[in-house]
């Protein structure tokens, strides 16, 4: 089973970074003096910036999203320029929580959080169906405290 | 079900023994000068009474309150008196149950007992009882028994024991010795005795230290002098601590039980069940690698958790040692060869960081040399003295190239690895690994590397950084690691 995250969360990062730069430029241009050579630089910068975020990194993010349930693990990769893959074996997984933000009633989305002692792996931004198989199919069967067992000597494993 | 129990009364004032030392001294000291009057002393003194009288009021409510019962799978503990707790923990679920036996609480043979699972607080016991000597040690044998007499391999049985030398625990307390820890071993000593016995006598204990410090410093700068004392004081002292600490180790496996003895002026007897071992970790400096010695700690909840506690196995061990004295008491954990390490074309990933901090470092200083003459001799002292940690880091770095890597032995799996300027082997079971996360920059998949995070089982969040292994490797190890 695999899957990515929400496409909305795609227009939801471009708006925020819209709504960050937005606030930057008022900041500069309360701050700056106007039409000054480092004024110019500051905006243009900001500018930059926001082109690079909205059309180049955002969607590459947004592409290196995505997740992969197995019989043995569960995987989430994600990552630009630093490609991040985050592994949890399905026999320590102790719990397995179901999140919900302050946009997610809007979006219909959650995120799962996947609780083993000592690690967390978060899925974020499922879409709400997707969120709720992949509950169902996570939430161990078996008490993780059998898998946690090893007899002395050879390393077998109980369960 | 067996009867509810009560502490030892002591408890009543164990828990705020601090607090009433703190207002009881004064209070013997007033009433001392007042020549025995009590009337005038209550008259002068009667909040100070009011407050004491409240604490071990509160004492004894909390010692009322506190009970428990030893029943035949689990210990039932209740406590508390404004908010009441009862929790039933299953001896099955122990991770390690610790006796401890302080000198002050000897003659009166009563003992401190923790008792500790995988959950609960990190920073406090699940369970903490004063008891009798015997009620302890018939709770240990409630409570552990059944893993002392499970066979440690099928079919053999046996009590087998480690007792390193007097001279190992000081080595092991040469390398954990921290200068902060003693200083603020002092500080606090300092202060304490001047609120327990008097503000002139904080300025005679300051007083003499400041004497001592005058007539070792010959022909030293008074400032440099004191810093000097500062750091070697906090040092042996922080040294001293860890010695007393540890000094009597000995560890003793039965079953799947192993016991630790330690301290002299507070014995420690801590029971851990093996198969709750989180990891074994051997620490090594640069100079305890060079000379192929380490010291080996374990990760199991409640061991080493205290104020001034390691969580030590083997206080010092050669490379032959370590592997004779793990089949003795530990054989679960088997130390393995490298598998997988960095490939030769990462070598400069090692040594660019440290090579660019020394290049930086020389240019950074010839810049303030050219800019300000006058400071020349200072600014050359501060080149040497910051050169220095650089240039050891870059030894470091080409020792770690030889170091890091993963081992894979059965289920057993080692991770060389470094942080700082330690070295680390980790030796776990792989059901013990919580996650796994590679990680991948954007120069480290041009050269075909990528890092490990393996995220293990313990109480607190920890997890082994193994640098630079080469990307089919890393490929063919998380492939091992699911089966």
């Amino acid at each position: 089973m695999e899957g990515r995250i929400s496409k909305k969360m795609l227009a939801v990062w471009e708006c925020i970074a819209v709504l960050a730069a937005g606030a930057l430029v008022m900041l500069i241009l309360w701050l700056l003096p106007a039409r000054t050579w480092y004024w110019y630089l500051t905006l243009w910068l900001i500018g930059l910036a926001l082109v690079f975020c909205c059309f180049l990194w955002l969607p590459l993010y947004y592409e290196s999203c995505h997740y992969l349930v197995t019989e043995e693990y569960i995987e989430y990769s994600r990552g630009v320029f630093f490609f991040v893959r985050t592994r949890v074996l399905r026999r320590s997984i102790m719990y397995v929580t179901i999140l919900r933000g302050p946009l997610a009633p809007f979006l219909r989305i959650r995120s799962l959080m996947i609780c083993s002692m000592g690690a967390n792996l978060m899925l974020p931004f499922l879409p709400i169906r997707e969120a709720e198989a992949l509950l169902k199919e996570i939430t161990p069967k078996r008490p993780a405290i059998k898998g946690r067992l090893f007899s002395a000597g050879r390393g077998k494993r109980n369960g | 079900m067996d009867e509810f129990q009560r502490q030892h009364p002591l408890a009543i004032v164990h828990a705020f023994s601090k607090y009433i030392l703190l207002l009881l001294l004064p209070l013997l000291r007033s009433l001392l000068l007042l020549g025995g009057n009590i009337w005038v002393w209550a008259s002068g003194a009667w909040f100070d009474i009011l407050i004491l009288i409240s604490v071990v009021g509160f004492g004894i409510l909390q010692w009322l309150c506190t009970t428990y019962a030893l029943q035949n799978r689990g210990i039932y503990v209740e406590s508390g008196v404004l908010f009441n707790e009862a929790r039933y923990i299953p001896y099955s679920n122990l991770s390690s149950a610790v006796v401890e036996k302080p000198f002050y609480l000897m003659p009166f043979r009563v003992v401190r007992i923790r008792l500790e699972t995988d959950s609960g607080s990190t920073k406090r016991a699940d369970v903490s009882l004063l008891l009798r000597e015997s009620q302890a040690y018939q709770l240990v044998e409630r409570g552990t028994t059944p893993l002392a007499e499970a066979p440690v391999r099928p079919g053999s049985r046996g009590i087998r024991t480690y007792q390193p030398r007097a001279l190992y625990i000081a080595i092991l307390s040469l390398i954990t010795s921290n200068t902060l820890t003693g200083v603020l071993f002092l500080a606090t000593f300092i202060s304490q005795t001047g609120k327990v016995l008097g503000e002139q006598f904080e300025a005679i204990l300051v007083h003499s230290l400041t004497r001592i410090v005058r007539f070792l410093a010959i022909q030293v700068p008074p400032a440099a002098a004191m810093v000097a004392a500062i750091i070697l004081g906090g040092w042996g002292i922080a040294f001293f601590i860890n010695l007393i600490n540890h000094l009597g180790f000995q560890a003793t496996r039965s079953g799947k039980r192993l016991a630790i003895r330690v301290g002299i002026l507070v014995r420690k007897e801590y029971y851990l069940a093996v198969e709750r071992i989180n990891f074994l970790t051997l620490r090594q400096s640069l100079l305890t690698k060079l000379f192929g010695f380490g010291s080996a700690f374990i990760n199991c909840t409640g061991y080493g958790k205290e104020k001034n506690e390691l969580s030590v196995l083997l206080p010092a061990v050669d490379k032959r040692d370590l592997k004779r004295n793990l089949r003795l008491i530990l054989p679960e954990m088997r130390v393995s060869e490298r598998r997988y390490k960095p490939p030769k074309r990462v070598i400069t990933r090692f040594l660019i960081p440290p090579c660019g901090t020394i290049v930086g470092l020389l240019a950074g200083f010839l810049l303030l040399g050219y800019l300000l003459p006058s400071l020349r001799g200072l600014i050359l002292y501060f080149a040497i003295m910051s050169e220095i940690p650089a240039v050891w880091w870059l030894f470091v770095k080409i020792a770690a190239f030889f170091h890091v890597g993963i081992g894979i032995r059965e289920d057993i799996y080692t991770f060389n690895s470094t942080f700082a300027y330690a070295f680390f082997t980790t030796v776990l079971h792989k059901d013990k690994i919580a996650k796994v996360e590679v990680r991948q920059s954007f120069f480290q998949k041009m050269a075909g590397c990528a890092d490990i995070r393996v995220f293990t089982f313990a109480e607190t969040r920890h997890h082994i950084r193994v640098h630079n292994i080469a990307a089919d490797q890393v490929e063919e190890f998380l492939r091992i690691l699911g089966k």
